[in-house]
């Protein structure tokens, strides 16, 4: 009884310490999907697709200056809090320490993947781009963030968002965004994110101008983090 | 002399007749239920923290808590010690009392917490059910978004009844007497 006690104890103990360190294990691997492009070898079409110029060219939202040699790509969705973090917390550092100094760019991409009413938001804010108000729209969206799918993006409310974006043409707006002119366009970025295997947002690539040495970052992290690995590319490690 | 023999003894009234304290101090008096418990409280503390992004191993290891997270921390923390406590008392249970749990009293105490504990950090893997279930997937997970704070409060009070019906099955086992084949639901 004693032996079976003894024995049934260790099992016991042995099961335990197994399966919260695989737990654990998993959850770290989770967490640190992040891994360069040696990783993920990309052809040169790809590369060429990710160069700052191409991006900017083919009508994703920008900022910064055009010659940074290091361009963030950021793949959120409106409805998202996390992408909301990042947009309150980290994103102004960003700016102000790598974008207005002219060192990075900031690029975005659209994944539209939190909920049913994610899309409408992206469509329009590719619209409110047309017209050069994408960030002022991005700003006035997420500052005005609620639950997912309750509403507040629905088109009406989208349009009412445009409306209180200065110097937007709604009516433009509105016929853009009724005639779902970038839905192919948005349809692009999230194939783009899923080529990736992006399937969480915020995610980012952290990347050399010219679309080269790729890093990919997921998660809504703190500057700290992006630091480490803008400063590492600048000093071309 | 019967000064001395009075604070020898304790009387009745300083006893812990409390099931929830005299099962804690049944328990805990032992340090293997404390190691128990304190590695299943860190353990889920770190994968809750991961979940919530707050804790990050890459580029940089770094622990990062914004304004909008404080919340959501906090009721992670009170989790974690409850779910320590609720796992290293059953399985004191399971190792000690002549009790016999049946599967019934196993979900109804720590499984089904550490279920809807772990149900928590489901907001997080919203985009592994989108891409496995579809609009089902996303609707899922727009829920366990919306709803993360009440849903944290929720695993806290089944923790706490868990730990209360743990604590009464302890003490009963150790009270009364009951026949050796009695089971108990």
């Amino acid at each position: 009884m004693l032996l079976f006690r003894l024995r049934y104890r260790k099992e016991l103990s042995t099961l335990f310490i197994i399966s919260t360190a695989s737990l654990i294990l998993y959850s770290i691997q989770n967490s640190s999907s992040n891994h360069n492009d040696t990783s993920a070898q990309k052809s040169n079409q790809e590369i060429k697709i990710l160069s700052l110029h191409s991006l900017i060219q083919n009508g994703s939202p920008f900022l910064g200056n055009v010659s940074a040699p290091i361009t963030i790509i950021d793949f959120s969705d409106f409805q998202c809090y996390l992408c909301n973090r990042h947009v309150k917390n980290t994103e102004p550092l960003l700016n102000q320490t790598y974008v207005q100094t002219g060192k990075v760019a900031l690029v975005f991409k659209h994944l539209p993947n939190r909920g049913l009413e994610s899309m409408g938001a992206a469509l329009a804010a590719q619209c409110a781009n047309d017209q050069g108000k994408f960030w002022q729209f991005h700003k006035l969206l997420y500052s005005n963030q609620k639950l997912i799918d309750s509403g507040w993006i629905s088109n009406g409310n989208l349009k009412k968002f445009a409306s209180q974006t200065a110097g937007l043409d709604t009516q433009q707006f509105d016929s853009c965004l009724d005639s779902e002119n970038y839905k192919s366009f948005v349809q692009k970025d999230i194939d783009l994110a899923l080529s990736f295997g992006f399937m969480e947002t915020p995610s980012f690539i952290i990347e050399y101008s010219n679309g080269s040495n790729l890093e990919f970052l997921a998660g809504a992290l703190p500057f700290e983090s992006f630091k480490a690995v803008i400063d590492k590319k600048m000093s071309g490690r | 002399m019967s000064e001395e023999k009075k604070s020898a003894t304790p009387s009745s009234s300083s006893r812990p007749r409390n099931p929830l304290v005299l099962s804690f101090k049944m328990v805990f008096s032992t340090w293997t239920y404390i190691i128990f418990a304190a590695t299943t409280a860190i353990i889920f503390w770190i994968v809750s923290s991961i979940f919530d992004q707050l804790l990050f191993f890459s580029p940089i290891v770094i622990f990062y808590l914004p304004d909008d997270a404080v919340v959501g921390f906090i009721l992670v923390n009170i989790t974690s010690i409850l779910l320590g406590i609720v796992v290293s008392m059953n399985i004191y249970v399971f190792r000690h009392s002549k009790l016999k749990l049946n599967s019934l009293s196993f979900l109804s105490g720590s499984s089904l917490s550490v279920l809807s504990s772990m149900c928590v950090s489901c907001s997080s893997l919203g985009f592994f059910l989108i891409s496995t279930l579809g609009a089902a997937g996303v609707t899922a997970s727009a829920f366990v978004s919306n709803y993360q704070t009440p849903l944290r409060l929720l695993s806290i009070a089944l923790l706490i009844w868990a730990y209360y019906s743990i604590s009464k099955k302890l003490t009963k086992s150790c009270m009364i007497n009951y026949p050796s084949d009695l089971k108990y639901g």
